[in-house]
This record gives structure tokens, sequence and C-alpha cells, in this order.
């Protein structure tokens, strides 16, 4: 269905993450960006963290474990994969939940499965709860109903400088009322031949200090079966499997050690019922079952001692069960309660030393803590057209959204969060909106009782509390010519309680999570969307300035940038079709300004200085290109499609911000030549 | 009309907007303007454990604060403030000789540190040789009270030949030990801690049955392999095992010891005697628990004096943590190297020798001295315009300076009991 979307389709594309009903992307009381299958596919993203990495306001760095999404300025930091928003497939959350991160790379979803990324920066809780913080990003899925074509994907190629593979499919198809699609995917990088960089200063690595098969196995299953009839209602059940698999190199425990392997499992199970009733009603109920685990033969090993290693005990099931109803009073005006109940059933993070003749001992540190975490959650959400209650001419173009919502948590305290929008329409093409809103992140089961991995390591902190974001909004959205659309927000937020890891100053060497900071983040985001001829190109700038205010024994209260993350961004593609040459060529660029490097590593750059004294990571610009054949037939009547993706087109150097005493090196050129046969 | 409101409401929101993220959005910490300063060196070996040294740091910090908050020294009616300057000497002697040259580049006089002991025989040397008055908080090497410094190298921590004397008589005298081993740091604070404590056993008709040092240099403590020291001194069946160590690796050590056969096998084990240092968060932290119920150890913190329940009630206050040892020795430093200054009317390490004991009950100083506690810079000063003297008390005990510079020193001798740190005897040297 979108798969052939013009620019015209793309202005009013519908999406249903804002206020969990459909509404047109203008109308929609948040800053959205979509990014469509067709897109997906003409750019050539393997991932939804590729995918991610195009869009404005997100930044995407890696350890080569998983991607870590930073949004608006701030990044999690160390150990943090994607926290920072809430990441869900049809509106469910994926979070591995021991941890509350997000796995971003190619074992989240297979992508042929993918209709659409959308992409929510700014608060949400309002709606979704917890971890709604900076952001939602809600992958939505096709149907059987709407999947052009079954189709089996092969790929391989070079990464850094060896070899890629993967292999993915996906099928499906309608019978009467009853849809069916099953996708999985499996593939293998490895980034082998990586050399760590030093802090300045330092020279702890040298150029033999390299990664050594530092491969990662994605592997991804979803599957989604739906019966739908007006008399019955739509009654879908899907599946979600991750697994990750990952030789991890540039772990902070143990670098470069070659024996650190990361093996998790997570997965959901999910019923979902959805019927309009007594013409005004409509409700949506769901069930869903996950759990997540670290698979047995995980291996953590922090020195390059490996008579000795350490592996993980951690476990969490959980089930969800939520409702809503929505009450529509007409077209424009509409009322939802909600409610939903999470049961988290945690085995909490533990860690244990396996000596040379497989002794296991449980390591120190850590708290004890309920097992259960409980939330009941209950929103209420107004869409208001104001001019159906007042008779005033200007109100005609205006919608009002207000929305609250209550958690109620059985380990951290109750929050209450909100949100307040308003949508001016001057015209069918052009909008604003200004909008405000809470949220928050609740600390994580790890983050409150986890024991350390060995001496000096992290240890919960069963003290922490969630943190609170507000943030003020407000955006243009609309057409300047047939042939230009654009979306252009400034946003203002200040978050409360934010946690970080604190540098262990006084009684002891461990780190531990503590709610020691506040945020201030401003910035501008502005996307542009061209469409002219054979071509369709998108340019964007980020702009943000952000502080972080906390106090330092040393220099008392002091207010300094966040590290991490870039100040600017531009990114930019430009897709050509060629259908009489039967291919499609695709460019795109990104350009990331010079970002402060994180607090660990400024702290070994100066020890005694390091909040106000840091260095930096060089800027970079870096170049991709895909090709794509159009409409070729090689084995059968269907369509085989013939792509050709490489990254970092110019082989340019660039460097992540890392967390130990080095920082991580970009991937250089990478070539995947990949064959999707059409069934 | 009303359009025109809306665009009013707009335009005035974001002002405030644009206004009060101005505002919060740029960057701010502290740059004092200090009146008159006196600049002091305050040097750590961050390398060394880092939550220590930061806590020495913030003793010092506390101690200027105090100082400058009260108005600051008076030398011939002019106001000075302490500017204190911090530099890391990152457990290396050469980093630290070369972090002299810096202090000395910014008209640097006196330094107060470093921590390690290895660093500071090195920078002693150094600053003797500068005319540099070096006060140090936690180098207990023995050799630094023989040198030939002129007076210039001085410390507030006792000395190891003090503290080494004075375990191993409590081994043999109260727990009557007969047999004990050593694990250590081989670095020249450890090498000098093994030898007081086998010379003193020695002396004691005891003995010593086996010895074991652990690297320091380029190694990374928090992750060392020490099952290869200890099964060593095991298979010696040591009664009590003295490890010469610093906080970071205590943890480890009692892991490791706690994994090895012959420990488990033991019928009696031996446990960890542990030198001067502020262990107990880090070994409730990272210790394992069996083997850190039986552990005592030595300090020169004893924290149920006025003095310094009233300096940990300020350190924590203000930087919401609990000190740990050495902080009171560098807070103490400071206090004492400034009643010194206002007391010879000069920042000058000549004059600033030449009155440190006499304002802190030291050799030469007079008896009928008013007391003065810590926190009082504001009565002290007063005191010595006036010409009375002061006798400063500070938080960690009696300074008391001796001839070679060294305080004199009361110890605690601690077990961990049931889980809680207990102080069975207070020890004099």
């Amino acid at each position: 269905m979108l798969f052939n979307l013009s620019l015209d389709d793309l202005m009013n594309i519908e999406i249903e993450s804002a206020v969990k009903q459909k509404q047109n992307i203008t109308e929609a009381p948040s800053v959205v960006t979509v990014i469509t299958a067709k897109q997906i596919k003409e750019r050539g993203y393997l991932s939804v963290a590729e995918a991610l990495n195009s869009t404005v306001g997100i930044d995407v760095i890696t350890d080569y474990f998983q991607p870590n999404l930073g949004i608006r300025g701030i990044n999690g930091g160390m150990r943090s994969w994607s926290r920072l928003a809430k990441v869900m497939i049809d509106g469910q959350s994926v979070s591995f939940r021991s941890s509350s991160d997000n796995y971003l790379d190619p074992s989240l979803i297979p992508i042929e499965v993918i209709e659409k990324i959308e992409i929510v920066r700014g608060p949400n809780s309002a709606i979704y709860g917890k971890n709604a913080f900076l952001g939602v990003i809600n992958i939505i899925t096709k149907n059987g109903s709407t999947l052009a074509d079954n189709s089996i994907t092969n790929f391989g190629g070079k990464y850094q400088k060896e070899a890629a593979y993967g292999i993915s499919s996906v099928f499906g198809g309608k019978k009467n009322n009853f849809d069916i699609i099953f996708a999985s995917s499996f593939s293998q990088y490895d980034f082998t031949g990586l050399n760590p960089k030093n802090v300045p200063g330092s020279n702890v690595y040298d150029a033999t200090d390299i990664t050594e098969q530092n491969e990662t196995m994605p592997f991804s299953i979803y599957g989604k079966m739906r019966y739908e009839s007006e008399k019955v209602g739509e009654i879908t059940f899907d599946i979600s499997h991750q697994n990750i698999n990952n030789k991890y190199e540039f772990a902070d425990w143990g670098t470069l050690t070659h024996q650190n392997r990361i093996k998790l499992i997570n997965t959901f199970e999910r019923l979902r019922y959805s019927k309009d009733f007594l013409t005004d009603f409509k409700t949506n109920l769901s069930f869903a079952h996950s759990f997540s685990q670290p698979s047995n033969n995980e291996i953590l090993d922090n020195d390059n001692d490996h008579s000795d290693w350490i592996i993980r005990k951690l476990s969490t099931t959980s089930y969800d069960l939520s409702g809503d109803i929505i009450y529509l009073f007409n077209d424009k005006n509409n009322f939802t309660f909600g409610v939903d109940y999470t049961a988290d059933l945690h085995e909490y993070q533990q860690f244990y030393t396996i000596s040379e003749d497989g002794n296991k001992t449980l390591n120190p540190g850590g708290s004890d803590g309920p097992e259960n975490f409980n939330n009941l959650g209950i929103y209420l959400q107004m869409i208001l057209d104001p001019a159906s209650f007042f008779n005033l001419n200007f109100l005609n173009r205006l919608t009002l959204t207000a929305g609250y919502r209550f958690d109620f948590h059985s380990i951290y305290e109750n929050v209450l969060t909100y949100r307040l929008a308003a949508v001016y329409s001057f015209t069918k093409r052009f909008s604003t909106k200004l909008m405000y809103g809470t949220s928050f992140n609740a600390p994580s089961p790890a983050q409150l009782y986890t024991n350390s991995m060995f001496t000096g390591d992290i240890v919960g902190n069963p003290d922490l509390k969630p943190e609170k974001a507000k943030t003020l909004e407000w955006a243009l959205i609309g057409r300047l010519t047939e042939n230009i659309n654009f979306n252009t927000n400034i946003f203002y937020t200040i978050i409360d309680d934010k946690i970080e890891y604190l540098l262990p100053f006084g009684e002891v060497s461990n780190i531990t999570a503590a709610n020691i900071s506040k945020v201030y983040s401003a910035g501008i985001e502005t996307e542009v969307n061209l469409q002219y001829a054979n071509s369709t190109s998108y340019v964007n700038y980020s702009y943000q300035q952000s502080l972080n205010e906390t106090y330092n024994p040393m220099l008392g209260d002091i207010r300094v940038k966040t590290s991490i993350y870039p100040q600017h961004m531009i990114k930019l593609g430009e897709t050509w079709k060629f259908p009489q040459y039967h291919f499609r060529v695709h460019i795109d660029g990104r350009y990331i300004s010079k970002r402060k490097a994180s607090e660990q590593n400024n702290y070994l750059y100066d020890p005694i200085n390091y909040s106000i004294n840091s260095y930096y990571l060089d800027s970079y610009f870096i170049v991709g290109l895909a090709i794509e054949s159009i409409d070729l037939k090689f084995f059968t009547k269907k369509e085989s499609i013939l792509s050709l993706k490489v990254e970092n087109l110019f082989n340019s150097a660039y460097y992540y911000p890392g967390f130990s005493d080095y920082d991580i090196p970009g991937l250089g050129r990478s070539v995947i030549l990949k064959l999707t046969q059409t069934l | 009309m009303k359009s025109r409101t809306l665009r009013i409401w707009l335009f005035l929101i974001l002002s405030f907007l644009i206004f009060y993220g101005c505002e919060k959005l740029q960057e701010d910490f502290n740059e004092i303007d200090y009146k008159n300063p006196i600049k002091i060196g305050v040097v750590g070996d961050l390398a060394n454990g880092r939550e220590v040294v930061e806590n020495v740091f913030f003793g010092v910090k506390l101690a200027a604060e105090e100082i400058n908050g009260s108005g600051g020294l008076t030398i011939d009616g002019i106001d000075h403030e302490i500017q204190l300057i911090f530099k890391d000497s990152g457990g290396d002697s050469k980093k630290g000789l070369m972090v002299i040259d810096e202090l000395i580049d910014e008209d640097v006089q006196i330094i107060i540190g470093p921590t390690n002991s290895e660093v500071a025989v090195d920078m002693a040397a150094k600053c003797i040789e500068n005319n540099v008055l070096m006060m140090t908080y936690s180098a207990s090497v023995p050799i630094l009270s023989g040198l030939s410094d002129n007076d210039l190298i001085w410390r507030t921590c006792p000395s190891d030949a003090f503290s080494g004397n004075i375990m191993a008589k409590f081994a043999t005298d109260t727990l009557q030990i007969r047999r004990a081993a050593i694990l250590y740091r081989d670095d020249k604070f450890g090498q000098g801690m093994r030898d007081v404590i086998q010379e003193k056993f020695r002396l004691l008709n005891a003995e010593i049955v086996a010895t074991a040092g652990f690297p320091t240099e380029n190694t990374d403590l928090y992750r060392y392999d020490f099952t290869p020291h200890l099964n060593l001194l095991l298979t010696k069946q040591p009664q009590i095992i003295f490890t010469v160590i610093f906080e970071p690796e205590s943890g480890k050590i009692t892991q490791d010891l706690w994994s090895l056969d012959l420990y488990q096998q033991g019928e009696k084990k031996p446990f960890l005697f542990l030198t001067e240092g502020g262990f107990l968060k880090e070994l409730e932290t990272n210790g394992q628990p069996e083997v850190v119920e039986s552990i005592m150890g030595i300090s020169s913190s004893i924290t149920n004096t006025p003095n310094y329940i009233a300096f940990k009630n300020i350190y924590s206050d203000k930087f919401g943590f609990n000190p740990i040892t050495y902080a009171e020795h560098a807070y103490d430093a400071l206090y004492s190297i400034v009643y010194a200054m206002q007391r010879g009317q000069s920042s000058d390490p000549l004059f600033i020798k030449q009155n440190i004991r006499l304002v802190t009950g030291g050799i030469g100083s007079d008896i009928k001295a008013v007391i003065v506690n810590v926190n009082e810079f504001t009565r002290a000063k007063i005191l010595l315009q006036s010409e009375v003297e002061i006798n400063y008390e500070g938080a960690s005990g009696s300074l008391s300076f001796d001839q070679n510079g060294d305080p004199k020193s009361k110890f605690v001798i601690w077990k961990i009991e049931d889980g809680d740190y207990k102080e069975i005897s207070i020890l004099e040297r």
C-alpha cells in the first residue's frame, strides 16, 4: 500500500502512533517522521537502525554489539542501547525488559515485513507510559492482505574486511476474511580488523590491537494471523522472536578480549481484538506474553586470562493486558479511556564467575528487591474540535488534544504525565502545531539491583527514581509547491532526575547509576522532501544545544554541554529512477559535526577537570550508494530484484564515542550484493 | 482580531521560550576570582584508586573554602585567599616531577600531596632542590622521615614505621599470632611496610613464613589474578596474612582467596590484616562476604573524636557522601600550613616550616597554647593576630609534628563483625 506513495501521498499519510488512532500526519499532535517500506527498499536499509539514522533529530552510534540511539541532543551513554525511546511493533513494546534496552539491529524484525516506521520525537508517556521518554518508534507491519509479493532474499558482500551474508523471506496472503504473514531473516556480519582509537594523550592501543572475529549473527522472526469481519471485528495474533548473537569486542568491561559473546532471546506473542460497536464506539483489547533472557552459552570476559570467565543469570517473563474504548462524538471529536496492566516477573541480573575448574561463584555487590514489577496505567485522551462547541470562524481550523495518564508502579513512585496540543491548519497544505507534554523513563531492574561483573563495575542503586521530561514544541508542516514539502520544529526539553552513571566519588570504586543531573535541550529540526521528474530527494538538518546541569564536588554546580551527541547533523539523499534501463539509484550522505567524548573518556583525558575540559571527536561526512533493478525477470515470470549497496563509499575514517579508554572506529567501505526473488 | 490574538500569544510563548532557553543553554561553571591568592598545589595519584584521591581533593577543598569563607589569611594587613591548583601525578614518578615543574611555573611554592609513596619519594627530592614545601597526606613510606630535607618535607599521615610496628605488636601480643604471611604491593610503600613488619616480628620472636608481592605498574588491579600469590602464602599455613594494599584491590583479593581450595580446605582459615585505608564500603560492595567477615585492619582515622565527627558532618553535608581515610589528613595539611603562614606572616616556605610545629603542638610549641578545633579559622586567626599561641587539633587528631615532620599518631584496630565495622582498640605510637 505504501509502496508507491508520491510526495502528495506522503503529505497525507496516516499515522497512528501519536494518539493511538489513525490521523493524517499534518493533523497529528506530534512531531512525526515516517519511513515507508518504499523508502526502506529504495535506500537499501538492512535494519531499523539504518532507517532511523537517516532521520532528523536522531543520532545512531554503535559499538558493534547494538546501535545506540540518541534523540534531540541526548544519548543514554554507557551500556545504554537505545533506552531513551519506546520501540514497539504495532504498539507492543519490544524492549529487553531487564535493562529497558532496545536492540535495533537486524534482529529486531525482518525488514521486509515493515510497512512503515513511525518516529515520534518528543514525549509520549501520556499515552504509552514508561519509557516513551524522548520519543516513540512504532514499527507498523504489513498484513497478509497488503503484502505485494512473497519473496526470498539472499545477500552477500564484504563488511570491513570480512564476508557478510544473509537470507530472509516473507510469505503471506489472504483468503476470505483471514490473512497471514510470516517473515524471517538471518544474517552474519564480521567486524574484524577494527582498531580502537586512543583517548588523546594516552597510548593504550597500537595498530596491532584489532577486533578478531567480531561476528554478529542476528536472527528474527515475525508472524501475524488476522481475521476481520464487520460482524466479529478484527482478531489478530502475532509473534515476534529476536535472537541476538554477537561477539562483542568493544565491550567496555573487556575490550578486545576476543571472548565476549552476548547471546540474548527476546520474544513476544500477542492476541488483539478490535471492534466498532454501537456506531459511536470502538474498542481495542490486547493480551501479550513476552520473555527475555540470555542463552546458556553467553560468555563475558573482562580480561585476557581466559582460564576464568563470567556468566549472568537473568530472565523476565511479562504479561501485558491492555484495553481502550474510544467514543466518537462525531468525525472530529473523540474521547479515549484506556487501561493497561503489566506484570514483569524478573529474575534479576546476577553475575557469576566461573573458575578454571568450573566452580561458579556469585559475584559481590548489588541489592535484593522484589521480583515482581507491576504497573497499572490509566489514561484519558480527548481530541476536540472547538468549532463544534463555539461558533467562531477561526476555530474551524483548530484541533485540540489533551491526554492524561497515571502510572501506579509497585517499585518506583507513581507518575502522572500529560500532553496538550493545538493543531491549526492554515490551509489544507499548511498547518502549525503547538505542543507541551511530559514523559518519564523508568529505572530498569538492572539499574536498580544488579551485582557487579567485576570489582569496580556497575552495581545497582535501589534508590533510583524515574527520569522525567517536559517538552515544549512548535512545528510547521506543509507543502511549499507541488514538488516540495517540509516539516520543521523547534523544541525545548527539560529533563529532571536524569540518570547518569556516577563516577566513583568517595567511598567505593564501583560505578553506580544515580539521578544526578538536570538537562536542558533546545533545537531546531527541519526536513524537506522534493520530487521532480524521475527523482525524489530528502534533506534534513538538526541543530541542538543541550546542557547538563549537575553537581561536581570540585566545581560545585555546573552546567556543561552534554556528551556524545553532535550539535549539527545534515542528512540528505536522492533517488533517481531509470525505468527504461531497469534500474534505480539512491545516493545519500550524512554530515555529523564534532561531538564531545563520553564522560568516562574525558575523565581519562583530564582526570581533574574532565567536567569542563573535554576533547571532541572529529566531524565526518559519510556517503552511501544503493542501486536496484526494476522490473527484471531472470528465473520465473515473477520479478527478480538485484541490488547493490555500498556504505561509506569513499572509505572515510570516523569514530564513535567509546566508554572505556578508547573511541570506536566507524566501518570502512562495505559492499552488499542482494538478490530478491519474488514468488 | 482573534487571529491576531492567537499570533500575539504565539509570539509571547516563543519569546519566553527563547529568553528562558538562552539563559539555561549557556555553559556555566565557577571561575573564581581569588583575592590576593596564595597558590597551593594539591597533587594526587588518580591512577591509584580515584575514589581515594578525589576524597582527598575534596578534603583540601573543604578546608580552603572554610578558610576563604572566613575572610582568608591576613598577612601584613592584607587579606589573602587560598587558591588550590589540583594536579594528577598519575602514580608515576616521572609525571610527579613534571607536575612540580608545572606548579613552579605557576608560582607555587607549597604542595599538598602526592598520594603514592613511590611518587612522594621522588617528588620530595625535587621539592628540596627547588625549595618547595611538600606535605603529603598519605605517603607513609618510612624513608620520607629520614630525608635530609631542610625541613621541607612533611606528612600528616603516620609513617609505616609506626603503623607496621603496631600491627605486628598487636598481632603477636593481643592475637597471639606466631606464624604470619605478607601479601604486599611490590612498590616502595609495600616493600617498606613488609620490611617494618618483618623486622618487628623477628624482634618479637614470631615468624613471617612467606611474603608475596604483586606488581602495581601498568596493572589493572581490579582484575588482577591474586590466586598464585595467595596460594604461595597459604602453602606455608600462616595464621594471619598482613595485606599491604590500597582500596581498589581489596575486594578482588577476598574473592580470589575464597576461590582457593587451600583456603576452603584449611581447618583454621587465616584472616587478612589490612594496612591503613578506608576499606569498609569497598569491601561491603566488592568483597567476598565470607572472607570479609573475618577481616581486621589498622587505621589512623579515629572516627569517634569530636573533631573527626565535626569534619565528617561538614564533609558529608557538602559532598553528599562520607569521607574515607586520608580526607581528614589532607584537610589537616592545609590548615597546618595556613596557620603557619598566619603565624609567620608569610607564605614563603622558609617561614612556614619554622611555624608548622608551633601551631600544631609539635616540638618547641607552647604547652599553654589555645586548642583550636576543626573549622575554627576565624577564631584561630584572631588568636594569632593577638599573639596568642594556638595548637591546631585536626580532624585526624593531634598533629604534634616531630623533628622529622611526622605527626603524632593514634591508630585504631578495627574488625568486621556480623557485617559491621567495629573499632576494637586504640593505640598510640
